[in-house]
């Protein structure tokens, strides 16, 4: 059963004569323990879609379902599935950050003798276990993120829609709440995330949606996406010895393969890792049928080329989103 | 209702915080602000002046009391919910399971427990006024000392109630508290007034008037009392309604935004 399931969604935006289509037909289905990453432009409409799963706005058309509950005709239920973490959002900033969370959890009607438990279990999750009894007017605007982020678990809701929980933070402090994300991915938690920053999405995500003017334009498996989108794989390869041999055999291969070359710089794989000689790197774009790019290699090895490395670089999200959206806002 | 969380939370917020030398000064400063009240006016009022003497203290005591009530429980109460949505943190509170009820009455209460803890530092030396009067007359009824406070509560819920109502109501905590202050003191005070040519029992909506020219008065004629409990009682019913409107309308005007 798919944990959220939009159909046909369509939001009209009436202001005085006007009217504004935000969304229009959005269809989406999660699986429990997806996590997606809805991408788009400002004014896109993502957070109307979010909120509309959220059960605080209303849609003009379709209909939502929350773990199986309508989240239309019985919203009280489908929010208890729900941690929702706003886009912009204030916190009571008189009272300590304890209080805070208790104050939440005695709100999910989590019984007295429970609640420090709980309480102390989501600070270690997000780290602010030294900030207990700190006032949370003292806090700084990455804990406070953090501080909400920890609100939101403290029903330990299978669902999680966070809209930018990310923005205005420092490099650092989005680290830290992506790692804070990779821990409930491993809780199993279906997280729906809205962001900007494309890079972080694709290490985490294994679906992203690309939403414009309200239509969702592009969703799936990020590769997948890629490949889709721009028609090619880009495909780096490590050689012990004979680069140039390589490439010539790459230059045979033309319905599978475009513009092979040398890289003519040293090459490095990733942060860290040993460097690669000079000229001894090739690039190359896949275009033969998805999945199976191995052929390639299977025809190298089989030359008796040594091949040391052949992978796909991460896939350049900033890229995709460029080539699929136009800049028009709704 | 202790386990309200909202009235929880919002009682701690009165809480003053760490800083401690503000605490302790501002308990030294009414500590000595009664003690030099009680010290001018006891001995006189308790063993010197006439008993009408001592029951026209009470009197201007319990006047000025009520007029400040009427000009601070409306800014006061005015932003409760309006803050919460400057603030933005309306939309996480309605967003947990607790129901509009609960929201709403948790913080109605915790203004009212604000009040009431502002009755508390006069209600000494009014309690020691009424027993000399009692124990040396029964020219004055000891009735009217509670009737004073029970009236005094009332309108103080009225008053609470309608600014609740325009916090949820209006947007800006600003408006709200104009509303509150614009409703109680130009509609029911002068309104009333300017109307009672017409409708002339309407003057006892008027909550000056149910204070000054009936519970602080010294010889309440038995025909005013009707009237005097009608109004109340329609002031309270009416404080009721609003708030129910309030609790109806908490989510909805996020539900068809
Ligand atoms: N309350 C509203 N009344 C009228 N129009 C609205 C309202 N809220 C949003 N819109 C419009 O709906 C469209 C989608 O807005 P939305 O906030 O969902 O975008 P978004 O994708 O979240 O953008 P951003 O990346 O800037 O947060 C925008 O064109 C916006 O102007
Ligand atoms: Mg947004």
């Amino acid at each position: 059963m798919a944990m959220v399931e939009l159909n046909n969604l369509c939001k009209v935006y009436k202001t005085g004569s006007d009217t504004l289509t935000a969304l229009d037909n959005l269809n989406l289905q999660l699986e429990k323990g997806d996590i997606f990453g809805f991408i788009g432009p400002n004014g896109a409409g993502k957070t109307t879609t979010i909120k509309i799963i959220a059960t605080l706005l209303l849609p003009s058309a379709g209909t939502v379902r929350v773990n199986g509950v309508d989240a239309l005709k019985e919203p009280g239920r489908a929010r208890g599935f729900i941690g929702y973490m706003p886009d912009f959002f204030g916190v009571y900033d008189d009272i300590k950050v304890w209080e805070y969370l208790d104050f939440f959890a005695a709100a999910y009607k989590i019984p007295k003798d429970r609640r420090p438990g709980i309480i102390s279990d989501v600070l270690e999750l997000t780290d602010l276990s030294v900030k207990k009894d700190a006032y949370v007017e003292s806090l700084s605007r990455g804990m406070k993120q953090r501080l909400c982020l920890a609100k939101t678990l403290v029903h330990d809701p299978p669902v999680m829609l966070l809209d930018e929980p990310a923005s205005g933070l420092d490099p650092r402090a989005r680290i830290e709440i992506r790692e804070l994300l990779k821990e409930l991915q491993a809780m199993g938690k279906t997280i729906l995330i809205s962001s900007h920053i494309l890079p972080e999405m694709e290490e985490f995500c294994n679906k992203i949606g690309i939403i414009e003017r309200g239509k969702m334009i592009v969703e799936g498996d990020v590769k997948t996406l890629a490949q889709n989108v721009r028609g090619y794989q880009s495909i780096t390869l490590t050689v012990k010895a004979n680069a140039e041999q390589a490439l010539h055999m790459l230059q045979q291969m033309p319905e599978l393969v475009q513009t092979p070359s040398i890289c003519a710089e040293n090459h490095k794989i990733a942060e860290g890792s040993l460097q690669m000689p000079r000229g001894c790197t090739l690039q190359f774009q896949y275009i033969g049928p998805p999945e199976e790019e191995y052929a390639v290699l299977q025809a190298l090895v089989q030359a008796g080329i040594q091949v040391r490395s052949f992978f796909t670089p991460e896939t350049d999200l900033e890229d995709l989103f460029m080539r699929v959206t136009k800049g028009q806002v709704a | 209702m202790w386990n309200n969380p909202v009235l929880r939370k919002e009682l701690l917020r009165y809480k003053l915080r760490n800083d401690k030398s503000a605490r302790i000064a501002g308990l030294v400063i009414t500590a000595l602000f009664l003690l030099v009240l009680y010290l001018l006016t006891g001995r006189y009022i308790l063993f010197g002046a006439s008993q009408s003497v001592a029951y026209s203290v009470w009197q201007v005591i319990m006047g000025l009391q009520f007029t400040a009530f009427m000009l601070i429980l409306p800014g006061t109460a005015g932003n409760i919910i309006s803050k919460e949505r400057e603030q933005q943190t309306l939309e996480m509170l309605l967003f947990t399971p607790l129901s509009s009820a609960e929201i709403i009455v948790g913080k109605l209460l915790s203004s009212l427990l604000l009040f009431a803890a502002m009755l508390l530092p006069l209600l000494p030396i009014n309690i020691l006024i009424w027993a000399r009067l009692i124990a040396h007359s029964t020219h004055y009824p000891f009735i009217q000392f509670f009737q004073t406070y029970l009236t005094q509560f009332l309108i103080g819920y009225f008053i609470l109630a309608l600014s609740v109502f325009f916090s949820n109501l209006l947007s800006r905590s600003l408006y709200a508290i104009l509303a509150s202050y614009t409703t109680l003191f130009g509609l029911f005070c002068i309104g009333t007034g300017l109307l009672s040519g017409l409708v002339p029992s309407l003057v006892w909506l008027n909550p000056f008037v149910l204070f000054f020219e009936h519970s602080l008065a010294e010889n309440q004629s038995p025909a005013d009392v009707l009237s005097f409990t009608m109004a109340l009682f329609l002031l309270t019913l009416l404080a009721t309604v609003l708030l129910a409107v309030s609790i109806a309308k908490l989510r909805k005007p996020v539900q068809g935004m």
